[in-house]
């Protein structure tokens, strides 16, 4: 019986914790790079999870086979991500950089809203579900409980899409350029940076990472307009948790995140919701920066 | 043609006038020296020229071509190097990477950058060997020092060193002074910035002494 | 105080009770809720304007009191304005002490998030223990009655009970906080804001100041929770969601951080815009409201707080006048 606890707690762990860092990381990145809280992250992790409701669907009546819906997904996440980034960022961001930050945060406040209540507009208020991703692949014996074998495939996707983002920021000459421009833009303006592509480009990939969250969780949930406010709460708590801008903090807040919440559903389920926040009060009573923030 | 002219330049900061109608002119292969106090300007000067701060009246010409209202990055491009007083490195990056860095985003082939990657170490042994190093692991004078090679990595017509010397013992700031003897033989040119004459003396063929954002005077050199 | 403060209080006051008795009962009820958020905007006042401190926790102390209201009419069967509206305060104000010397260790962003992690956790206890908050349904007060026998929610006069007494409770919230405005206690505050080291060398107690405001906030914030029991018959636990608590700040930014007037102009404004914008358009109001805000940050190059705070200040100086000439 101890092993089936530990198997549950561990598979909830992780699969929570990649959806987490998906998000946080994105909104890290927007923070660390253009020094913007993007108030409209869960709302982009919705537009995603929408999103891929109709492709999928679009796949499906097309008669496309289904494993097909599974690139429906990751497209969906993909191309939301980036027609947003594209949309956004020139246009609005652009002006607000400039701005004091209340004005940066009523900016990004006003896109949540206007976002939000498009989605109701373009998909309704009703419920959204797509079930065929999420039970063709079927269910998995692990320890004992059986577990829809979607998760595998949202974790492996999942992590490479984390695992590549790494590689992308700590290796490649973009990624330090990033990592640079973040760090001191004014100096990498003199040394030819130009901070506006960077600061697309950084948008973009921050963007993309929540949008392919949401699309990857989407077939797992029954989609309502309104749970993107609860997500960017969420997102909010993870990086504050993790420090603020940092990566890294992001990552370990999530993994910490998801292993409580993962224990407290079992052991006190009423609380689920509440221990992420008594984690960040005790973190931010302790470290007010943040585990890796400062 | 001269290289830099710099017209009846006035620059505010939060209202605060700290330029007052600065002119000289830069020929090319010139190297000057912007001599005063603390607070004088020296800085505001050099980066009012790479286009950190804006005009609020005057202009900057740059080879022939009017940059007053340039943006940075395309300033730089069109050949200027800037090295600021407080180096400015960028920490988890290593010390080749943080010279090599504008290079990254130039247009320049994978040959020059080596072949200038060379003379930069030719220049200073002692970063090539710290060269896989980090950024924040080094000393103040030997970010110093990386920070100079950075702005010089492509090789620009117009070097602007703001306190090269500061922080760097006796014996590194003379052999600096023959590292900028040898770069002005490539002919180009530097602008440097410092509270004292004694070290940029040797190099330049003009000093400008500045007092509270005005020009005092400007000293030929033989 | 300065007396024109005195005199622009009595105008409030005087207003308000003209418009109970000249608009419908409908209007009475948006201004009743307009009011009430301008309540906890004269908190946040004090906390963001003052203290520097944006607290985005309000709603706990909003709920608590609310809840109070509703746990007590529930299970204790009072029905009895005055001792709820009492015990809605203290559990709150007590709370808000509690809360706050937690929340008062932190500074910037950490406080903005501790405060709202705060209110989550109370969201959360709201919901969660459906059994006895009733979860999601909320809760219902219908019946309240003042002295025993005034029923709150009147309608024989023309102008409602429940209004009536709203706006005395708001005049008196304004009266009290227009004093602690202009009481040495704000230069505290203030100094505390712009110079917090030499503050502290002169033997100010930082913690000691804000956790004051800090309570004094939540003081209010339970306050403006118990009206709305009253006023709205029906309570759940979106009270202690973090947008709630959004809604405040907003508020208070949008009119001008430190000035009451301010904050109170805009509370009116945002609260009559929601309720006719919903009237209209249920589903899509939010998304009217991210367009205005969206064209006044970037039509307005100082933004709507410039705004409000030019139109309360061209106020004062009408008073100011009105003053000179009499």
């Amino acid at each position: 019986m101890l092993e089936t606890l530990v198997v549950t707690i561990l598979f909830n762990t992780l699969i929570y914790t990649i959806i987490l860092a998906l998000i946080s990381v994105g909104l890290n990145m927007i923070l660390g790079v253009l020094k913007i809280l993007n108030v409209a992250h869960g709302a982009f992790f919705a537009l995603g999870a929408y999103t891929s409701v109709t492709l999928v669907k679009i796949f499906l009546t097309g008669g496309l086979p289904i494993f097909t819906t599974y690139i429906a997904l990751i497209l969906a996440g993909v191309l939301s991500g980036l027609i947003v980034g594209i949309l956004i960022e020139p246009t609005i961001l652009r002006r607000i950089y400039t701005r004091i930050e209340v004005y940066q945060l009523l900016v990004t406040y006003s896109l949540a809203l206007i976002i939000e209540d498009l989605i109701k507009f373009i998909w309704g208020p009703e419920a959204k579900i797509i079930n065929e991703p999420y039970l063709y692949l079927g269910t998995l014996n692990i320890g004992g409980v059986f577990y829809p074998t979607y998760y595998i495939f949202l974790i492996i996707v999942g992590s490479i899409i984390l695992f590549t983002t790494y590689v992308f920021l700590n290796t490649t000459y973009l990624g330090k350029i990033i990592y640079a421009t973040a760090f001191d833009k004014e100096i990498s303006l003199t040394m030819g940076v130009n901070v506006n592509k960077i600061y697309t480009y950084s948008f973009i990939i921050g963007t993309m990472l929540t949008t392919l969250g949401g699309a990857l969780m989407s077939p797992t949930l029954s989609l309502q307009p309104g749970f993107s406010s609860e997500y960017i709460v969420i997102a909010f708590a993870i990086i504050v948790i993790g420090g603020l801008g940092s990566v890294k903090g992001a990552f370990l807040a999530s993994t910490i995140t998801a292993l409580a919440r993962s224990i407290t559903i079992i052991i006190f389920p009423e609380l689920e919701l509440a221990i992420l926040f008594m984690i960040m009060v005790t973190v931010l009573l302790i470290k007010p920066t943040g585990l890796f923030g400062g | 043609m001269s290289l830099l002219d710099v017209l009846n330049v006035n620059v505010y900061i939060s209202n605060i006038h700290i330029l007052r109608d600065i002119s000289f002119i830069l020929e090319e292969g010139e190297s000057v020296a912007i001599i005063g106090p603390n607070g004088a300007g020296k800085t505001t000067t050099l980066k009012t020229i790479v286009g950190l701060l804006p005009l609020k009246s005057g202009k900057i010409i740059f080879n022939g071509e009017d940059i007053s209202n340039l943006q940075i990055e395309k300033r730089v491009e069109k050949g200027i190097g800037y090295s600021p007083e407080d180096r400015r490195l960028i920490p988890d990056l290593t010390v080749e990477e943080n010279i090599l860095l504008p290079c990254w985003i130039s247009k320049l082939s994978r040959t020059s950058i080596d072949n200038n990657l060379k003379k930069v170490y030719e220049f200073f042994p002692e970063l090539k060997e710290l060269k896989n190093r980090k950024a924040k692991y080094l000393s103040g004078g030997q970010q110093k020092i990386v920070s100079i090679a950075r702005a010089l990595i492509k090789m620009p017509k117009l070097l602007l060193l703001d306190e090269p010397f500061e922080g760097l013992s006796p014996l590194i700031a003379k052999r600096l002074l023959k590292i900028f003897e040898q770069i002005k033989s490539m002919n180009i040119s530097m602008i440097i910035a410092d509270s004292s004459p004694t070290y940029p003396k040797a190099i330049a063929d003009k000093i400008i002494r500045i007092e509270r954002g005005e020009i005092k005077e400007v000293l030929r050199h033989a | 105080m300065k007396p024109y403060q005195g005199y622009l209080i009595l105008l409030y006051y005087i207003v308000l009770i003209i418009i109970g008795f000249l608009a419908s009962k409908y209007i009475q009820f948006i201004l009743s809720l307009a009011l009430i958020y301008a309540i906890v905007a004269m908190g946040l006042v004090i906390l963001i304007g003052y203290c520097g401190l944006i607290s985005f926790g309000q709603g706990a102390f909003y709920a608590i009191g609310a809840y109070s209201v509703g746990l007590i009419y529930k299970y204790a069967h009072i029905e009895n304005v005055e001792i709820l509206f009492t015990i809605g305060i203290i559990a709150g104000t007590l709370i808000s002490i509690l809360i706050g010397l937690l929340c008062i260790r932190t500074r910037k962003i950490a406080f903005a998030m501790i405060t709202l992690a705060f209110t989550m956790i109370i969201y959360t206890i709201l919901l969660k223990f459906y059994y006895i908050t009733g979860g999601t349904d909320g809760l219902r007060i219908p019946i309240v009655k003042i002295a025993g026998f005034i029923p709150f929610r009147g309608r024989e006069l023309p102008i409602s009970n429940e209004y009536f007494f709203i706006v005395a409770i708001f005049v008196v919230v304004l009266y009290l906080t227009t004093r602690i405005i202009n009481s040495p206690f704000s230069y505290t505050l203030r100094m505390l804001r712009d110079a917090e080291v030499r503050a502290i060398s002169l033997g100010i107690s930082p913690s000691k100041a804000y956790l004051i405001a800090f309570t004094y906030s939540g003081f209010l914030g339970s306050i403006a929770g118990t009206l709305y029991a009253f006023l709205n018959a029906h309570i759940d636990p979106s009270l202690a969601y973090w947008t709630t608590s959004g809604e405040f700040v907003f508020i208070t930014i949008l009119g001008g951080i430190s000035s009451i007037g301010g904050v109170i102009l805009a509370s009116i404004i945002y609260t009559f815009l929601k309720a006719y914008l919903i009237a209209y358009t249920a589903y899509y109001w939010q998304f009217a409201i991210g367009i205005m805000l969206l064209l006044i940050v970037f039509l307005s190059p100082k933004g709507i707080s410039l705004i409000i705070d030019k139109t309360s200040r061209v106020f004062y100086k009408f008073i100011k006048l009105y003053k000179k000439t009499s």
